[in-house]
């Protein structure tokens, strides 16, 4: 910019062969290096006219300072504003997609925005609900709740309880009833005693009836005196067979009680053997459903805290997405401030043109067209600085934001 | 089946040796080997070698101790293989008796 003022001013009044060669061209290149700043797709066509221009410029100025024919310095200034208008409407019809396009970017990035924040407002509340059904569940298997919730835990014990009533029951039958065997034992034993006693007695009846037998023999040979010792000698007999007979008949009911004994006995044995292998497995399987349920409560615990521990670990996934989303704001901030920018240099752009015409109406030539462009340049270089400490302020505030960082829903 | 009978230590303890099926049909031989002798301070019961036991041999068994507090001596279960050592503990017979495994006093609270 400099150069361009230094230019100008050492251009010789009347033929603005300066102007040319470095003013104008310099203009150009300001607006096309502003156009190819904020709109990157602009800077091909922007350095283009930025050449034609100095070409011109070069040609123009060479023109002046060979004072050519006034007819061929009009015709340069006229093919020069034809030029420049023709990059005006150029650069205005990018400015517009320009615009366009920073408007949908704009729009865009604002609605899928606004669709993000309801997913995740969605999925705070799933997580939420989900947190809050895991609590529940530990709740209810904390310590053995649900064991006694749904009574298994009294049935169980109950269960056990039946069972060791049986088990005393059957141990304290069994020990009776041994006893009870050992008795009858001690009954038959005495039985046998009995039956010696009554081969004992079978003995005597037997020498009795032997001894009767000879008493009858010897009143027999005493003759008539003898008589009367030989009728007791027979009762004696009689006595000795009938003593015999009840001796059988004792020896026979002992015998049958000694059989009742037995068969008493055998019962009694019987009942004292219970095999307790059947208990012993019921119980073993009660204790490994105890087990196994007190695992399987375990189990379903440590889920319910891992579920929970997933749904906080997604929460604080869900809030750091949710304060990243903040970047809209900044993304609004740094679009507008692009479009002040487009439409500042459109402004400028126009301002040129305006300058153009209007010397090209009052037809100015020579010293009071440069005053005219410098005067122009100036107010747009004044304009250009305002833009640009607005744009400073505005990023500054949007850097601010960023840092900041609160979680807030939008 | 069968019990066989020994007394260690001067007489002052009595060894049951059971062999094979602890039953019913031990309940003569059984009784037979502690009766009768005097100045016992423990019966010992060796188990090693039973491989069952029904209830009635838990009847002998107490019958036994009733018999042995009598003369004020106590009784041991020794050398207890695993299944008949189940069957004891769920009559709870480890609170009644002194239960050995090898030798090794085995104390259980179930």
């Amino acid at each position: 910019m400099t150069d361009a003022k230094a230019g100008s001013d050492t251009a010789r009044p009347g033929t603005g062969g300066g102007l040319w060669r470095y003013g104008v061209p310099g203009v150009v290149t300001a607006a096309a290096a502003g156009g190819a700043f904020v709109w990157p797709v602009a800077a091909v066509p922007a350095v283009l006219v930025t050449a034609v221009a100095w070409l011109l410029g070069a040609r123009l100025a060479d023109g002046g300072q060979a004072e050519a024919e006034g007819e061929s310095l009009e015709e340069l200034e006229r093919e020069l504003r034809g030029l420049l208008h023709d990059i005006d409407d150029s650069l205005q019809a990018e400015f517009r997609t320009v615009l366009d396009d920073l408007g949908q970017i704009r729009g865009l990035v604002s609605d899928a925005v606004g669709q993000l924040n309801d997913s995740f407002h969605g999925m705070q509340a799933g997580t939420r609900e989900q947190e809050e059904l895991a609590n529940n569940v530990i709740t209810q298997t904390g310590g053995d709740s649900n064991l006694d919730q749904f009574g298994i835990r009294s049935f169980v014990q109950e269960t056990e309880g039946i069972l060791n009533n049986y088990v005393d029951l059957v141990v304290s039958m069994s020990r009776n009833s041994v006893e009870t065997v050992h008795a009858m034992d001690d009954i038959a034993t005495q039985m046998d005693g009995i039956s010696q006693l009554l081969v004992n007695m079978k003995g005597i009846a037997e020498q009795t009836d032997l001894l009767a037998l000879n008493a009858s023999i010897e009143a027999a040979r005493a003759g008539d005196s003898g008589r009367g010792f030989s009728v007791v000698a027979e009762e004696v007999r009689n006595l000795s067979v009938q003593a015999g007979e009840f001796n059988e008949k004792i020896g026979g009911e002992v015998g049958r009680v000694r059989t009742s004994v037995d068969k008493a006995r055998k019962a009694v044995g019987d009942m004292a053997s219970q095999d307790l292998n059947e208990t012993l497995q019921a119980k073993d399987h009660i204790t490994d459903m105890m087990t196994r349920l007190r695992q399987l409560d375990d189990e379903v615990e440590q889920a319910a805290g891992r579920i929970q521990q997933v749904a906080e670990s997604i929460d604080g996934h869900v809030g750091a997405a949710v304060r990243s989303l903040q970047f809209e704001d900044i993304v609004t901030q740094l679009v507008d401030s692009s479009r002040s920018g487009v439409e500042g240099l459109d402004r400028y752009l126009s301002g040129l043109g305006h300058v153009l015409s209007e010397t090209a109406d009052q037809a100015e030539h020579g010293a009071d067209y440069v005053a005219r462009l410098a005067e122009a340049r100036r107010r747009l270089a004044e304009q250009r600085d305002a833009r640009e400490s607005r744009r400073a302020e505005a990023r500054h505030v949007a850097q601010r934001n960023m840092d900041e960082g609160d979680v807030e829903l939008f | 089946m069968s019990v066989k009978d020994y007394t260690a230590r001067n007489g002052k303890e009595l060894v049951l040796e059971i062999k094979g099926q602890f039953d019913f049909s031990l309940h003569k031989p059984f009784r037979q080997a502690y009766r009768g002798h005097s100045g016992v301070e423990v019966y010992r019961v060796d188990l090693a070698q039973a491989e069952y036991m029904d209830s009635s041999a838990l009847g002998m068994l107490l019958l036994l101790r009733e018999h042995a507090s009598g003369q004020g001596a106590k009784v041991v279960l020794c050398n207890c293989q695993e299944e008949v050592e189940k069957i004891l503990r769920i009559a709870n017979f480890q609170k009644l008796f002194q239960i050995e495994r090898n030798g090794v006093e085995a104390r259980g609270d179930s």
